[in-house]
C-alpha cells in the first residue's frame, strides 16, 4: 500500500521553513552559534571601503558565480554572480554560507605535522618552510629511487582547470595515479559512455523539455546545479509564453522535488530499472516510438545475429517478454494504469525527457538502472534535439602540449609507461573508480603505494567502504592532506597543508553535471588569506620549482593565476564562446551563432582575460545538435540499446556474470534491466535508504552551523540525524515521534531522533547523509553516518560503486 | 532620387529625398557590431540609425518578446518576426506591415490588459535594426530534409566518403564545422567552374535550389561532422571592404545596384533578391553556369573570394538592399487622400488630427513608425468612432507616402516615375 502523505501541508511545512531560514537572518541558531564561537576574535564592525568582487562557490559541483561584497579586508556578504550563467544570480543555502567557511574557528590555520602514530596522532604546528620541505623532501626521493609511479593523488574538488594543473604535475613526475572522486552521477553517466560511447559529461537540456520523467532524480535538492533546474523549473510554468512542462517525479520518499512536481509517482524502492522499461512496453507495443530515429540511429533495438551468425536478443523481445504491465506493476506497486498514463503522456509532450537516479556522491547508484531511464529518450527520439539528452563537448584545451606521461627514466635513460594503481584497462568504464583504493593498498598490487596525497576529499567519511579505506591508509608510508577542517580523512595523514577557502584564492570551475555549455569560471581572490594557509596549486609548483629539471619546465609557472592565464590563452586560440554577458546578450550570441556569425567583445588573449577577471567566465552558449559523430561514439556507431563494450567485456569477466545471476552469453547482460531485489534478512525488517538533503547534500556542511540550523525543514529537525518512518509503521512498532532510536544493520549501528514523515512509504526507513563525522568543527562530529550502517558493493567490477539494499531494525 | 540617408556630420536629421546613395545603412547582422563602432566613431562614414543589439534589448525591454518570437525565442501569441512574413521586407515594408497590424495587436494588449509600450525615435531605430538582422538569418535549417535533398540532388555521389566516382570531390563532412552560409557561397563561387565541368563531362544537370534548401542541406551536413574541434564561424564584415570588392573584383562591370538590370543581368539592390543568406547562396549557385557563360564570352576573369571578401561583400549587398529608391510622391499624394489620410490630417490644422505638412523632409520610416505607433491607439479610436475603417498598405505604397509627406502636403508636381 502506498503512502499518503499530506501534500498541501508538507509543502506548507517545507516552504515555512525555508522562508523562516530565509527571513530570520541572524536570529538563527546557526548565525547565532557561530558568532559567539568567533566573537572573541571579531568584535568590531568591520571598516573600510566596499567593494563588490566576483568569486566561485565550490561547496558543489555547480560551481554557481559569486559576488561577494568586502568592507575594508573583510567579506561581509554573498549573493549570486548575475552574468554567471548557471545560477544568474540566484544562490542556495549553501553558496550563501561561503562565509562561514571563510571565518569558521575550527578551520586549520596553519601545516601540521603528526608527530605521534597513526593511531593515536598528536598534531605540531609547523611552518611553511618546514612542510614545503617534507613534502619536497619525500617526493623527490621516490622519484629519484624510480617510485614515482607509487605515488597517488586523490582529488575531490570540483574545479577544472587545477586538475589539469595537477595531472600536469604528476606527468611530469612520473605518476599515472592522478585521481578524482566522482560527482555522483557516475551511474548515469556510465549509461551515456555504454549506449553511446561518449566520455564526456551527460547533459540534459531541462529548459526547453516539455514532459520530464524524474526516476529519483533529486532535481531540486542537489542534483547537477540545484539553482540552474529551479531556473528551468520557473521557466516550465511561464504563462505568458504559453509554456507548462509536466515534471513528473518517480521516486519511493516524498522529497522536497517530488513535493513540488506536478506528480508524484510512489515507487517501490530499487525498482526505478523495472518502471522505466515498463514503460517501454507501452511505448512500443503502442507504437509509439520514433520509428526513424529507431531506425537511422541505434543498434540492438530488434534481435541481431554477429559475425558468426549467432543471434541476439534485442531490447524489444526483452521488454515484451520480461516486462509486461502487470508483470511491472507487481515489481513496481505503480498501478498499472498509472504507467500506460505514464508512457502515453511521456510520448505524446516532445520533447520528452527522462532523467535518473539520484546524484549523491556517496551512492552513486544502478548503471542497469540508468541505462533503462536512458534507453526511454531514444525511444522517443530524445537524443540531440533541444529539449533532450545531450552530450556536452568538451572545454578547448589549454595552450601548453602533451607532456611525456606516466614515464619514469631507468637508470638506463629509457623510458617505460607505467600503468596506474587502478588499472582502468580491466574495468569497463574508462575511469578508475576511488573506491577500489583500499583494496589495492590492502593487496598492495599492482605496486604498493608509497605516497597519498588527498586534495578535497574526505573518502573515510564518505564511501560507503571509509572504514575500509582508514585502514588501508596504515599500509601508506607517507599520507598527505590538503583540508582546510581536521577531517575524518586528515586525521589518518603524516601531513596537513590546510588549503584556502574559496574566498581566498584563485577560482575556477567547469561545467557543473548536466549542464550542456562548455563554461569556465575564473576569478580571483577576494580576500586576504585569513590564516596561514595556502592555495594547494601552488604548494605544487612551488614543489616543481624546487624540484627544478624537467619538473620546473612542465610547470613554468610561479602562481596559479599564471596557470590560469596560460589556459586561457589556449581557451583564446580556439576561436569560440564568449565572456559571461546578460541573458539578453547570451540570447543575441546564440541567435548570430546559430546564423554562422561569432562576435566576440575580446580580440586578444590579454582582453578576454580582462573580461573574465570583470564578468567571471567564458562559455560557449551555443549547443550543436545531432552532430552523430561526437554523440554516437559506441563501436556501431549508434545508440546501443545492446551495449557491445558490456558484451565484449563481460566474456573476459564471468565473475561480473555471476554476481548479476546470469550464465555466460546470456544477452540480458547487455541490455538494460531490473536487478534482483533482495528478501529481508531474518530480524531486519526495515529497508533503510539514506537521503541526500540539499543542505548536507554530497554529504558535505555539517561542519557549517547554518547549514546544520536549515537541515531538516521538513520534519522540524536539525543539528542531530534523524530517522524519517511512516506514522503507520511507527504505530505497528509502537515508538513515537520525537523518541530516540536505534537504527541496526547487519554492519552497525546508530541513535537518531525518530521523526514520523508520512512521506516516506511503509516499512521503509530514512537517515539523512552527512552526519556522523568523526573528526571536523566543533559542530560537525554528531549524528549517525548512515555509510557505516549500508551494505556496499564497493569494487563493482563495473567501476561504478553502488549501495545495495540494506535492511535494518529499529528498537529504543 | 534614390532614398538614403546621410552621416551625423552631415545632417542630424532624416531627409529622405535629398540624400545621397553613397552612404550605407548597416543594419544586418552580418556587420552591425562591426558598424556599431566605425559608426559612433570619427570616420563619419556610416550612419547608424540603429543598432541591432540595442534593437534586440528594446525588443525585450518594451516587452515584444511575450507574444512575438525572433527565430523562435519569444512568445508564441504572435507571429514570429524573424520569419514571417517569409518574404523580404526594406524598412518602409517593415513600416507598413506594423501599420497594417497594428489594430490587431492593440486590440489585443486591450484584451491582455496591457499598455501599448511607448518608443522613442532612437529605439524604433534599434528595433528596425534589429529585425531586419534576424530578418537576413536562416533558419536552422530541417537535416532530414536536408539529407533527402542530399540524395535527390545526387550530392553524394561525388561528396560523400566513400564515394566511387574519380576524381572524387571533397567530403562535405571536412567542411561541416562550417557554420556561415557566407563561407559556402565562398566555396561554391571559388569551386564551381570546375564543378561545373566535372558535372557537364559526367552528364550531371546542374542542380538548383529553392527556399530553405540551402539551410536544410548545411543542416544536414552539420551532422556529419568528425571533427572534434570548434565551429568555424565567421566575424562580422565590413560593408565598407565590401563596397570597394563591389569594383575591384569586377562587380560593378555587370551588376548594379537600385540601377536598372543590364541585359539580362540581374540589379543587386533589388527587393527581388532573397531575405536570407542561405536563399542568397542558393540564388548565387542556381546562377552560376550562366553567370559564367556570361563572363567567359566578355572575356572576364572570374574573381575568386576568400572567406572574408565574401562576407564583406554580402554585407554590402545586404546593407544596401535595406533601402529603396525613393518613393512616388504623386502616388502618395493620392494614396493619402484614396486612403482617408487627408480627411482628418488637414493642412492648417483644422482636421481632427495634426497637420502633417510640418513633417516636410523629415519623414523616414523610423519616424513614421515611431509616431503610428505612439499615436495609433488614439487615432484607431477616433477612426472607430468616426466608422472610418483602418488603411492597409500594400508594398511600396507606404513609401510613396513617405514621399509624398516628405515634399510637403502642398505639393502638386506631376509624378515621376520611382522605379
Amino acid at each position: 500500500m502506498s503512502p499518503k502523505p499530506n501534500r498541501r501541508e508538507f509543502l506548507g511545512i517545507v516552504g515555512g521553513g525555508a522562508l523562516g531560514v530565509a527571513t530570520s537572518g541572524v536570529t538563527l541558531k546557526g548565525l547565532s552559534t557561530l558568532n559567539a564561537a568567533i566573537a572573541s576574535e571579531e568584535v568590531h564592525v568591520p571598516r573600510g571601503p566596499e567593494a563588490w568582487s566576483l568569486s566561485v562557490c565550490s561547496l558543489c559541483p555547480a560551481g554557481c558565480g559569486l559576488r561577494v561584497r568586502t568592507i575594508g579586508k573583510r567579506a561581509v556578504k554573498i549573493q549570486g554572480n548575475p552574468l554567471h550563467p548557471v545560477n544568474r544570480g540566484g544562490l542556495c543555502p549553501r553558496g550563501l554560507a561561503g562565509l562561514q567557511v571563510l571565518y569558521h574557528p575550527d578551520r586549520l590555520r596553519a601545516p601540521q605535522q603528526n608527530v605521534g602514530s597513526r593511531e593515536a596522532p598528536r598534531w605540531k604546528e609547523i611552518s611553511w618552510e618546514e612542510a614545503m620541505e617534507t613534502l619536497t623532501r619525500h617526493l623527490r626521493e621516490l622519484r629519484e629511487r624510480n617510485q614515482a609511479h607509487s605515488v597517488v593523488w586523490v582529488d575531490g574538488r570540483y574545479g577544472h582547470l587545477r586538475h589539469r594543473l595537477f595531472r600536469k604535475f604528476f606527468d611530469a613526475y612520473g605518476s599515472p595515479n592522478c585521481l578524482h572522486t566522482g560527482t555522483g552521477l557516475e551511474a548515469a553517466r556510465a549509461a551515456l559512455y555504454l549506449q553511446q560511447g561518449a566520455t564526456e559529461g551527460v547533459a540534459y537540456e531541462l529548459e526547453h523539455t516539455r514532459y520530464l520523467l524524474s526516476f529519483s532524480a533529486n532535481v531540486l535538492e542537489g542534483w547537477g546545479s540545484p539553482v540552474s533546474n529551479m531556473r528551468a523549473f520557473g521557466s516550465w510554468r511561464d504563462a505568458e509564453a504559453g509554456r507548462r512542462t509536466k515534471f513528473v517525479q518517480i521516486e519511493p520518499r516524498m522529497s522536497l522535488t517530488a513535493a513540488r512536481a506536478d506528480e508524484w509517482v510512489a515507487l517501490r524502492p530499487g525498482t526505478e530499472a523495472a518502471l522505466a522499461l515498463g514503460i517501454a512496453y507501452v511505448l512500443i507495443t503502442e507504437g509509439l516510438c520514433d520509428t526513424r530515429f529507431l531506425a537511422e540511429h541505434t543498434f540492438g533495438f530488434e534481435d541481431w545475429r554477429d559475425a558468426s551468425g549467432r543471434s541476439h536478443m534485442g531490447f524489444r523481445s526483452l521488454v515484451l517478454s520480461e516486462y509486461r504491465l502487470n508483470q511491472v506493476a507487481a515489481i513496481t506497486q505503480v498501478p498499472l494504469e498509472t504507467i500506460l498514463r505514464l508512457a502515453r503522456e511521456f510520448a505524446g509532450n516532445r520533447p520528452a525527457l527522462a532523467i535518473g537516479g539520484p546524484q549523491c556522491p556517496t551512492t552513486p547508484g544502478d548503471v542497469y538502472g540508468a541505462m533503462a531511464v536512458h534507453s526511454l529518450n531514444a525511444l522517443v527520439g530524445s537524443l540531440e534535439v533541444p529539449g533532450g539528452a545531450l552530450v556536452r563537448p568538451d572545454l578547448p584545451q589549454g595552450s601548453h602540449g602533451p607532456h611525456p606521461a606516466n614515464t619514469e627514466r631507468e637508470p638506463g635513460g629509457t623510458n617505460h609507461a607505467r600503468e596506474s594503481v587502478i588499472r582502468v584497462e580491466e574495468s569497463l568504464l574508462p575511469w578508475p573508480d576511488v573506491s577500489r583504493l583500499p583494496q589495492v593498498l590492502l593487496s598492495r598490487k599492482p605496486y604498493p603505494v608509497q605516497a597519498m596525497l588527498i586534495h578535497g576529499a574526505d573518502p573515510v567519511f564518505s564511501l560507503p567502504n571509509g572504514e575500509e579505506f582508514a585502514r588501508a591508509l596504515e599500509a601508506v608510508p607517507f599520507v598527505v592532506s590538503f583540508a582546510s577542517f581536521l577531517d575524518d580523512t586528515a586525521a589518518h595523514a603524516d601531513l596537513i597543508l590546510p588549503d584556502h577557502t574559496d574566498l581566498e584564492k584563485w577560482q575556477e570551475s567547469a561545467s557543473p553535471p548536466t549542464f550542456a555549455f562548455p563554461l569556465q569560471s575564473i576569478s580571483p581572490p577576494v580576500v586576504a588569506p585569513v590564516h596561514q594557509t595556502r592555495d594547494a596549486a601552488e604548494v605544487l609548483l612551488r614543489v616543481a620549482r624546487a624540484m627544478g629539471g624537467e619538473m620546473a619546465e612542465a610547470l613554468p609557472y610561479s602562481t596559479a593565476e599564471e596557470f590560469l592565464r596560460s589556459q586561457v590563452a589556449g581557451i583564446f586560440a580556439a576561436q569560440t564562446g564568449y565572456s559571461f554577458s546578460t541573458s539578453l546578450e547570451e540570447t543575441w550570441n546564440r541567435m548570430s551563432e546559430r546564423a554562422g556569425w561569432w562576435a566576440p567583445t575580446f580580440s586578444s588573449a590579454q582582453e578576454l582575460w580582462e573580461e573574465i577577471r570583470l564578468r567571471g567566465g567564458w562559455w560557449e552558449p551555443t549547443y550543436s545538435y545531432g552532430e552523430w559523430n561526437r554523440a554516437l561514439r559506441t563501436r556501431s556507431g549508434r545508440f546501443e540499446f545492446y551495449s557491445q563494450r558490456l558484451a565484449e567485456w563481460t566474456v573476459s569477466h564471468p565473475e561480473f556474470v555471476r554476481a548479476g545471476g546470469f550464465e555466460p552469453g546470456d544477452d540480458r547482460l547487455c541490455l538494460p534491466h531490473q536487478l534482483r531485489l533482495p528478501e529481508p534478512p531474518e530480524g531486519f525488517p526495515f529497508l533503510l535508504l539514506p537521503v541526500e538533503v540539499l543542505p548536507l547534500a554530497g554529504g558535505t556542511g555539517a561542519e557549517i552551523p547554518y547549514l546544520q540550523q536549515i537541515a531538516g525543514p521538513h520534519v522540524f529537525e536539525h543539528w542531530e540525524s534523524w530517522l524519517e518512518m511512516n506514522p503507520e509503521t511507527a504505530k505497528k512498532l509502537g515508538v513515537e515521534d520525537g523518541e530516540w532510536i536505534w537504527v541496526e544493520s547487519p554492519r552497525g549501528r546508530g541513535r537518531a531522533r525518530l521523526r514520523l514523515f508520512e512521506g516516506a512509504r511503509p516499512g521503509v526507513v530514512h537517515l539523512p547523509l552527512g552526519y556522523g563525522r568523526t573528526q571536523g568543527s566543533r559542530w560537525a562530529c554528531r549524528g549517525v553516518n548512515p555509510l557505516r550502517l549500508v551494505a556496499s558493493e564497493p569494487y563493482s567490477p563495473a567501476g561504478v560503486a553502488r549501495a545495495l539494499p540494506t535492511f535494518v531494525r529499529v528498537y529504543v | 532620387m534614390t532614398a538614403t540617408t546621410a552621416t551625423v556630420k552631415r545632417q542630424r536629421t532624416w531627409a529622405w529625398p535629398a540624400v545621397t546613395k553613397t552612404i550605407l545603412l548597416p543594419v544586418s547582422l552580418l556587420f552591425a557590431l562591426g558598424l556599431a563602432a566605425q559608426g559612433s566613431g570619427n570616420s563619419g562614414y556610416f550612419l547608424v540609425p540603429g543598432e541591432a543589439k540595442a534593437g534586440m534589448k528594446t525588443f525585450f525591454d518594451k516587452g515584444c518578446i511575450r507574444c512575438h518570437a525572433v527565430m523562435g525565442e519569444g512568445g508564441r501569441s504572435a507571429p514570429d518576426l524573424g520569419r514571417a512574413p517569409a518574404g523580404y521586407l526594406s524598412a518602409s515594408e517593415i513600416v507598413a506591415a506594423m501599420w497594417n497590424h497594428a489594430p490587431q495587436m492593440w486590440t489585443k494588449m486591450q484584451q491582455q490588459k496591457v499598455a501599448p509600450p511607448s518608443f522613442s525615435a532612437s529605439e524604433m531605430a534599434n528595433l528596425f535594426a534589429f529585425l531586419y538582422s534576424v530578418r537576413s538569418m536562416d533558419e536552422p535549417g530541417d537535416a532530414e530534409r536536408g539529407r533527402q535533398l542530399f540524395s535527390a540532388k545526387r550530392c553524394g555521389e561525388c561528396h560523400q566518403r566513400g564515394a566511387r566516382t574519380a576524381p572524387r570531390a571533397p567530403d562535405l563532412s571536412q567542411w561541416a564545422s562550417y557554420r556561415n552560409p557566407v563561407s559556402w557561397i565562398q566555396a561554391m563561387w571559388n569551386h564551381a567552374p570546375a564543378m561545373q565541368a566535372l558535372m557537364e563531362a559526367r552528364g550531371y544537370s546542374w542542380p538548383e535550389f529553392q527556399g530553405s534548401d540551402v539551410a536544410d542541406l548545411l543542416a544536414y551536413v552539420r551532422t556529419q561532422v568528425t571533427s572534434r574541434g570548434p565551429h568555424l564561424y565567421l566575424r562580422p564584415a565590413s560593408p565598407d571592404a565590401g563596397k570597394t570588392l563591389f569594383t575591384a573584383k569586377g562587380c560593378a562591370n555587370c551588376h548594379t545596384l537600385h540601377g536598372s538590370d543590364r541585359a539580362g543581368v540581374p540589379d543587386l539592390g533589388t527587393r527581388s533578391l532573397p531575405r536570407t543568406l542561405g536563399q542568397f547562396a542558393a540564388q548565387m549557385w542556381n546562377h552560376s553556369p550562366t553567370m559564367w557563360v556570361s563572363m567567359k564570352a566578355q572575356n572576364i576573369p572570374r574573381p575568386q573570394f576568400s572567406n572574408k571578401e565574401m562576407a564583406d561583400l554580402v554585407a554590402y549587398l545586404f546593407a544596401e538592399r535595406y533601402f529603396e529608391a525613393s518613393g512616388n510622391s504623386g502616388r502618395g499624394r493620392r494614396m493619402f487622400e484614396v486612403k482617408g489620410c487627408g480627411s482628418c490630417h488637414v493642412p492648417g490644422g483644422s482636421g481632427s488630427g495634426p497637420d502633417l505638412s510640418s513633417w516636410q523632409g523629415r519623414v523616414s520610416p523610423v519616424r513614421l513608425a515611431t509616431s503610428m505607433w505612439n499615436h495609433g491607439p488614439v487615432m484607431l479610436g477616433r477612426m472607430q468612432e468616426q466608422q472610418m475603417p483602418w488603411p492597409v498598405f500594400q508594398t511600396g505604397e507606404m513609401v510613396d507616402l513617405m514621399e509624398h509627406l516628405n515634399r510637403g502636403l502642398a505639393e502638386r508636381q506631376p509624378a515621376r516615375a520611382r522605379r
